[in-house]
């Protein structure tokens, strides 16, 4: 009873998340800006179309799903799961990491009704204490699990602001090279054209006194 | 709080068996609940292809806010016309509004339980995809209310006034979180931008400056063939 209870709380709380649609065949990507030492934690599931009910089914059978985490070319996480997982990685580095949902289904042509219905819950440096509190027995219990969930929360926030005072560095490191190249550039140019001009009437100086036109 | 975990499972079978029209009553007991479980937050960007439109549904039930807000980040391509068509539809399928620009926001209360559908259309450009930072969720701000007025009666319960204390926290924190992220959007864009300029200002120099020795050159060429023209033509007068 109290396992189902759970299963169940946690189904609803899967559903409060989002979903979008995709071909069968089609991998959808999205592209989260996150800090270093993060953990991130994607929860999905796949609902098939069904040509003949004109709706989505309730599940997928028979199919999976590839997810590709990649940050800056490096392939993080690549790993085929069931028609419903839980994915996690921790980003090393900070910066755009890009999560990629592909089917593993195995048709040769997408046909144009077959598609897939993902809904896709990722949360960013959170663990899922929402079971936890759903499970806690009493308020003390309850309490002190909804204040870990904060400390969580300010941890991430740490975190983001350490990750946006890098952004600012290479902000301010960015504007200030392209303040400078476009000075050294001016000067470059200028030598450039003064050696233009002193190559041109060397050259053309030769060229008339080998005429003997001067 | 078996009571609770039984409204709870209640709540959710009722969810559970009517999963094709995605309904659900609202939680009566709601005051009980946590409420950072029903807020949701989602920020992340997506690569939007010439003429395509990318949409996403977003669980919401009534007496919520939702709210979305997108920038368009950058340009893959050579067009730079970057607006685009964003636009916000009801479970039932009605139109809620539409924003075209380059960024832009869509705020409203939700009036009905249900996958609310956020879109996005990149039809100006059609040879470009567009990145596009999108920043929505869904909160509520009915228990605050109630809590409120709770908070009066029982000033002396210490747990009670801890866990009070601790929810007015969590949503606050939501909210710093979505604006941060609005924040997030606009310095990413500015970031691309001043990439673009920086090597904007770079390939064009080394042209320029390739332009003005190829000129000189060119130059000093059609001098010379000039003078060995007017040679050639005293030979037959002399």
């Amino acid at each position: 009873m109290q396992t189902q209870t759970i299963l169940l709380c946690f189904s609803f709380s899967f559903s409060a998340a989002f979903y979008f649609h995709a071909g069968e065949r089609e991998e959808k990507c999205i592209i989260e800006d996150i800090p270093s030492d993060t953990l991130i934690t994607g929860t999905f599931k796949i609902q098939q179309w069904d040509i003949g009910r004109h709706d989505f089914l309730e599940s997928a059978p028979g199919l999976g799903m590839f997810v590709t985490v990649t940050n800056n070319d490096e392939v993080l996480l690549s790993k085929l799961y069931g028609a419903q997982g839980t994915f996690y990685f921790t980003s090393h580095s900070s910066g755009e990491h890009i999560i990629c949902l592909e089917s593993n289904s195995t048709q040769f042509v997408s046909f144009g009704g077959s598609k897939l219905r993902i809904h896709l819950d990722i949360r960013v440096g959170e663990h899922d204490l929402d079971a936890v509190i759903v499970q806690a027995k009493d308020k003390v219990n309850e309490v002190a699990f909804t204040l870990r969930h904060l400390i969580e929360q300010i941890e991430q926030i740490l975190k983001e602001q350490d990750y946006q005072r890098d952004r600012e560095e290479n902000f301010r490191i960015t504007s200030e090279d392209t303040n400078r190249n476009v000075l050294w550039w001016a000067f470059a140019q200028i030598l450039i054209f003064i050696s233009v001009g002193i190559f041109q009437m060397k050259h053309l100086k030769d060229f008339f006194i080998a005429k003997k036109l001067v | 709080m078996f009571a609770l975990l039984l409204e709870a499972g209640l709540v959710v079978l009722s969810l559970v068996t009517s999963a094709k029209s995605q309904r659900t009553d609202p939680l009566h007991g709601s005051k009980d609940q946590p409420l950072l479980r029903g807020a949701d937050r989602h920020d992340f960007a997506i690569v939007v292809h010439p003429g395509n439109t990318e949409c996403f549904w977003q669980f919401a039930d009534q007496m919520g806010y939702l709210y979305f807000s997108y920038e368009v980040q950058r340009t893959l391509g050579m067009s730079h016309d970057r607006h685009i068509v964003a636009t916000a539809h009801t479970p039932q399928g009605f139109l809620i509004d539409t924003s075209q620009d380059v960024r832009g926001q869509i705020n409203f209360a939700t009036q009905e339980t249900g996958f609310y559908q956020l879109c996005l259309k990149n039809e100006q450009n059609r040879f470009s995809s567009i990145q596009v930072y999108l920043n929505f969720g869904v909160f509520y701000e009915g228990p605050e209310m109630d809590h409120k007025q709770s908070q009066r009666k029982q000033l002396n319960d210490t747990l009670d006034a801890i866990e009070d204390s601790t929810r007015r926290v969590q949503n606050h924190v939501f909210h710093m979180w979505r604006f941060y992220n609005s924040a997030r959007m606009r310095k990413v864009a500015d970031f691309f931008l001043l990439q673009s300029n920086y090597s904007y200002v770079n390939w064009w120099s080394t042209a320029q400056s390739l332009a003005i020795v190829l000129s000189g050159v060119l130059q000093l060429y059609f001098l010379k063939r000039l003078f060995t023209i007017s040679t050639d033509t005293k030979k037959p007068r002399c």
